[in-house]
């Protein structure tokens, strides 16, 4: 490492230091409480990936440039040079970490570990050494955003298509799926595929909406990658769109990280003001329900249900009531995990893992909790309102023998709305026949 | 259910020879059907490498993120997508390494 790109990554935890990582660099006591509320620790013992370990990382890092003692007696104050080996294992930590915020729901200080691998992230990319798949998947998604005029039109006869589907579907040849429609109530911004288009558009159409679908997709890789600035242009997309079509709300898909971004880290990181209100699709779906704009059919599903609450949407947004109402409406044999709510475990999958394959063999590893959960409840279909968790959950049922089937929220909801089994997939074209229950 | 599988083999083996013919040659073939996003986009951006310099990738895809996806990502890591084309579900890409 040269001096240049020393003073690269020490330069970030100099411009970084306030009270927040201060404190969180001092007040930790080793107590480990956190090693048994990580998943990753706990499947796999390595000291790597304990919450309080992977802090420690930047923590000698400190120790070793910003203070005294560190600086002339580093051993013994236990301060560590950015070498190579160091970058290694914080890479490692890093990125592996999944931003599920369990260790901090159990540490008595509530050190927020993953606020401090933000910290990290940003050393490492100044290293140069941000995940690689992370960074081409932001640098596609702002590539889409530059030169959107060269996708519209594939876009818009692929919307033709998915129209059509919601007709046959609701059974009204005036259903629509409407793009770039100015006035709007709602802009939708939804992830790429039919799959999370069609259910909430089902709902849009029943409840009676003045909805229009977003351009742009509402996962945020920018978020992942831990690079605020890509971040921020990712999701200004999606702002500029709707500040343009003028709509009061903008609605995020069953994307826990989206929401959260969109919600909570925009206006600081534009330092902005969002010219509308942000609502994630747990949260309309309950309020559609409410005020009585869908009217759920009788006859709830009997067959045995789970739910697993994203760490997004529960831990990190606080969205544990709505889900369970909804499906309370949809559904009357729910089986909770155990623990389940703020306890929950992560499946293993969140922080952008499931789209690094360098890390796909440890998260089907680490997801060895979440899988003998999910097989405790004996339920066949698991319901989560968050893309990353049911790709994952997906991959534990194929490889733990589980035996379900995952499932979004909008999807019940809206198979409930249509008479169809609430497992019916939502595919283009290709819905498939729910199994039967013996 | 056997007779629609081996109909659908049929059907796939004649799109490739269809791509085939597009004058580009071959180097790699990938099945990214049933990904959905961003797996295609990541599973391109892997195997690219495996392919010499100047090498073709067909990668054949249906989640629609990928029309966009695809492209974007080649705009950025400075790869060429020669063709985009659509046969039913499928989208058939034709990537090509440049450096
Ligand atoms: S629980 Fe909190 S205080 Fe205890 S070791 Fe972990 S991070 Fe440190
Ligand atoms: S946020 Fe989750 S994955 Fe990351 S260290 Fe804490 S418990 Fe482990």
């Amino acid at each position: 490492m040269n001096k240049a790109e020393l003073k690269a990554v020490t330069g970030v935890l100099d411009k970084g230091m306030n009270r927040q990582l201060l404190y969180y660099l001092d007040v930790c006591t080793r107590c480990s409480i956190c090693k048994d509320a990580c998943h990753q620790y706990v499947s796999t013992g390595d000291v790597l990936f304990l919450p309080a370990y992977r802090a420690e990382l930047i923590r000698r890092v400190y120790k070793k440039y910003f203070t005294r003692s560190g600086l002339f007696l580093p051993s013994l104050y236990e301060g560590r040079e950015v070498d190579d080996r160091l970058l290694d294992e914080l890479y490692r930590s890093t990125y592996a970490c999944t931003g599920c915020r369990r260790c901090m729901y159990y540490c008595p200080f509530s050190i927020d570990t993953t606020w401090l691998l933000g910290v990290a992230k940003a050393m490492l990319i100044a290293a140069g050494r941000g995940a690689q798949i992370l960074t081409e998947l932001a640098g596609a998604a702002i590539a889409k955003g530059e030169n959107i005029d060269l996708f519209k039109d594939i876009m818009l006869d692929l919307n033709k298509e998915t129209e059509k589907e919601l007709q046959s579907l609701v059974n009204d040849p005036t259903a629509a799926i409407p793009i770039e429609k100015e006035g709007a109530d709602i802009l939708y911004a939804a992830l790429a595929g039919v799959h999370s288009i069609l259910p909430p558009a089902v709902i849009f159409h029943k409840a009676g909406l003045n909805w229009t679908l977003s351009l742009f997709e509402s996962s945020n890789y920018g978020y992942f990658l831990g690079d605020a600035e890509k971040g921020r242009i990712i999701a200004k997309r999606i702002v500029d769109e709707a500040t343009r079509l003028k709509v009061k709300e903008v609605v995020i898909s069953e994307c826990g990280h989206a929401y959260r971004v969109m919600q909570y880290l925009y206006e600081t990181w534009a330092n902005e003001k969002l010219p509308f209100r942000v609502t994630a699709m747990v949260e309309i779906i309950a309020r559609l329900i409410r005020e009585g704009h869908v009217e759920i059919p009788s006859g709830k599903e009997r067959k045995l249900v789970t739910y697993h609450d994203p760490c997004q949407v529960g831990r990190n947004a606080g969205f544990y009531d709505e889900p369970r109402y909804v499906l309370s409406q949809v559904a009357s044999n729910l089986r909770e995990l155990t623990p389940n709510r703020e306890k929950n475990w992560c499946c293993g999958g969140g922080g952008g893992l499931v789209a690094q394959p360098e890390f796909d063999e440890f998260r089907i590893k680490t997801g060895e909790r979440k899988a003998e959960q999910i097989k405790q409840t004996r339920a066949g279909l698991v319901v989560s309102p968050c893309e990353n968790c049911r790709l994952q959950i997906a991959a534990l049922n194929e490889k733990y023998d589980l035996d379900i089937k995952v499932t979004g929220l909008s999807d019940v909801v809206a198979n409930q709305l249509i008479g169809r089994d609430i497992a019916t997939s939502f595919e283009a074209g290709q819905a498939e026949e729910p199994e039967s229950e013996d | 259910m056997a007779k629609e599988k081996a109909k659908s083999k049929a059907k796939s083996k004649e799109k490739t020879e269809k791509a085939k013919n597009t004058g580009s040659k071959i180097d790699l073939e990938l099945d990214l059907r049933g990904l959905m996003c961003p797996l295609p986009m990541v599973r391109v951006s892997q195997t690219i490498t495996k392919v010499p310099v100047g090498g073709v990738i067909r990668a054949v895809a249906t989640d629609p993120g990928s029309l966009a996806d695809i492209p974007s990502w080649a705009r950025t890591t400075g790869n060429e997508v020669l063709k985009t084309e659509r046969d039913g579900k499928d989208i058939i890409f034709l990537v090509k390494r440049v450096k």
